[in-house]
């Protein structure tokens, strides 16, 4: 895997966690926003291990513990299929120029995108999330038109539930040990500014959900989705173009840097398996189409905090163990 | 170099250049429901409408795209025409499936013989001007989709000729309202951009500020509109403030009857951990200043 840069870290992970973020199933209103607070501050202390000084690389415990890389292997692929069962759900839901040759172009586009590694998408990634901070700009303008402040008040109902549905949907947090080894200098401020960036646009929607979508976004399925629906700008000009190519934009994104997370792993173990890293996509599609989507998000999401930092306390344990030996 | 090639050519997928012709689309300016289901669209720059027959709103549309010879965009409808037939479905449909704007003006109407008989465009100007005046309280179709999903699950509707408003339910039930409760509705769903107000000796007396304050104490729920007059005198103030308050109690009260509630009574309830079902009193209160 190339070398890549601070903001390109930063756009990697902001791009895939906004993905999870606008296909939420479910608003949980002013109390899940504070539980999702919450969960931002459970991820921090999950990536605490991960920002220290000496930090065991990532690669060279893969080689030693080699179960360790299936594992992590097969997470990302997990988490990459649940994008699928993500992708099968919520599209149709709030973007109606959605057919089965829109779907073809995506799968098309995934692979080449993961043929082309993670240094390209990682010098993609600042540009797009560009094109998502310009999306949810229009987004705030739509909306703000049809703002009724009574509807934000401070609710205790949901906040467990916004917890978990917060902490569930953060499986990129997995990669943030394995992407450290391969960035140029620290990259604790990239993790350090991805994770309230991620928190801020994740309550910005919920909230705008609730004071313009009020009980329109919260009757349907895919609220965030839902929202882009109503909030148009301008009369004469509908923002569905923009919104159907940020929702596009990161969905390529996350599935390219699971696939790519992925084929690393699998590389490290066998090295002829680097050609055959393109074959993880109709993997991750088989899988969306045999599980459940709600059971492939479980079972990542059960996995996530031990992967975020059990994995590196355990080499880190190991390593010393060796060096007292 | 390639960078700038990039940058340069990604706007070119924003165009839709590969998309079909202007001519080969139909785009609606209005579309009229009735039962279950005849649909009539107008389009723009077209005289009188075209009718369908269908089971649902996607049927309808390819019925319609065949009588047209080409694809039907539905993105800038900007008049929606129901009358009490119970057609609430079919507009969340049309919504949520077809992308209708959220800004698309609602009208109660005969929707086939309205749409054949008029043009959609002077009807919406004549909302819109309506609205900008204070004559008509801001509805469009995303106020009526949330009203409906309210617990009175009755929207508030401007009727043919812009001047009076229904209370319509999503099964198609319908309550009109009397004309004194329609001015009191211009004020209690917000503070109405009017200049004057004409009393019922037609003085006419300006309105520098309107002001319309939610709050609920001891499970009450009370509205307090607040006006600032210029040149006013004492007894002209008393008369309008009379006329004001009689006409939000009536509105008020048309509304209870109704068991509707088109005023946002149910936010103030739940900010205030108040029972919303069923609504509570609502007591207003009308302060005119000078």
């Amino acid at each position: 895997m190339n070398r890549l840069d601070k903001v390109q870290l930063f756009a990697l992970l902001l791009l895939s966690g906004v993905w999870t973020v606008l296909c939420t199933p479910a608003l949980d209103g002013t109390g899940g926003m504070l539980g999702a607070v919450l969960g931002c501050g459970v991820q921090l202390l999950l990536c605490l291990p991960l920002l220290r000084e000496s930090v065991p690389e990532f690669s060279r415990t893969i080689q030693q513990h080699r179960w360790l890389g299936i594992v992590y292997a097969a997470y990302f692929t997990i988490w990459g299929s649940f994008g699928f069962s993500q992708l099968h759900d919520a599209a149709p839901a709030g973007l109606h120029a959605w057919s089965g040759g829109a779907v073809l172009l995506i799968l098309l586009t995934c692979l080449y995108t993961s043929t082309a590694g993670l240094r390209t998408a990682g010098r993609a990634a600042p540009f797009l999330a560009v094109l998502l901070l310009l999306s949810v700009a229009v987004l705030t303008i739509g909306a703000g038109k049809r703002i009724i402040p009574e509807r934000l008040f401070l609710q205790t109902e949901g906040i467990r539930s916004g917890f978990l549905s917060y902490l569930a949907g953060s499986g990129e947090l997995a990669a943030v040990w394995l992407l450290l080894g391969r960035i140029r200098g620290s990259g604790n401020p990239a993790v350090l500014a991805y994770l309230p960036a991620k928190l801020g646009l994740y309550l910005l929607l919920s909230c705008l959900s609730i004071v313009a979508g009020g009980r329109l976004t919260a009757s349907q399925q895919y609220p965030f989705l839902t929202l882009t629906a109503l909030a148009q700008p301008l009369e004469g000009q509908r923002a569905d173009a923009l919104y159907l190519l940020a929702f596009v934009t990161l969905f390529v994104m996350h599935l390219t840097l699971m696939t790519g997370l992925a084929g690393h792993c699998l590389t490290l173990l066998y090295p002829r398996a680097e050609r055959a890293v393109p074959l993880l996509l109709p993997v991750m599609l088989l899988l969306s189409r045999i599980f459940p989507g709600e059971g492939l998000q479980m079972a990542a999401a059960c996995c996530m905090p031990v992967l975020t930092a059990g994995g590196v306390l355990f080499a880190g344990l190991r390593e010393r163990r060796r060096a007292a030996v | 170099m390639k960078r700038l090639v990039c940058l340069c050519l990604l706007p070119l997928m924003l165009t839709g250049c590969g998309s079909e012709g202007f001519a080969d689309r139909t785009y609606t300016r209005a579309i009229g429901l009735h039962g279950a289901l005849q649909m009539c669209v107008q389009g723009f720059e077209q005289e009188g409408c075209t009718v369908t027959d269908a089971g649902s709103i996607g049927e309808a549309l390819q019925f319609e795209e065949a009588a047209a010879g080409g694809r039907i965009f539905t993105g800038h409808t900007e008049l929606l025409c129901v009358d009490g037939s119970g057609v609430g479905d079919a507009v969340e449909a049309l919504f949520l499936e077809q992308g209708i704007s959220p800004g698309c003006k609602v009208l109660y109407t005969r929707p086939v013989a309205y749409l054949q008989q008029h043009d959609a465009a002077e009807t919406v100007h004549s909302l819109r001007m309506a609205e900008r005046s204070g004559l008509l309280p801001r509805t469009e179709l995303a106020t009526v989709l949330e009203e409906w999903l309210g617990v009175g699950q009755t929207a508030l509707v401007p009727v043919e000729g812009c001047r009076k408003l229904v209370l319509l339910r999503q099964d198609g039930k319908t309550t009109a309202l009397s004309e004194q409760a329609c001015e009191g509705m211009r004020y209690l769903r917000h503070a109405p951009a009017v200049t004057n107000v004409t009393l019922d000796d037609g003085t006419e007396i300006g309105i520098d500020r309107i002001r319309l304050r939610k709050t609920a104490e001891d499970g009450t729920v009370r509205f307090t509109v607040k006006l600032r007059v210029r040149n006013a005198s004492p007894s002209q103030c008393s008369a309008l403030h009379e006329k004001l308050r009689q006409a939000c109690e009536m509105a008020v009260r048309e509304m209870h009857t109704a068991r509707a509630d088109v005023i946002g009574v149910q936010e103030i309830c739940e900010s205030h951990g108040i029972p919303a079902d069923p609504l509570p009193e609502v007591q207003v209160r009308v302060e005119v200043q000078q």
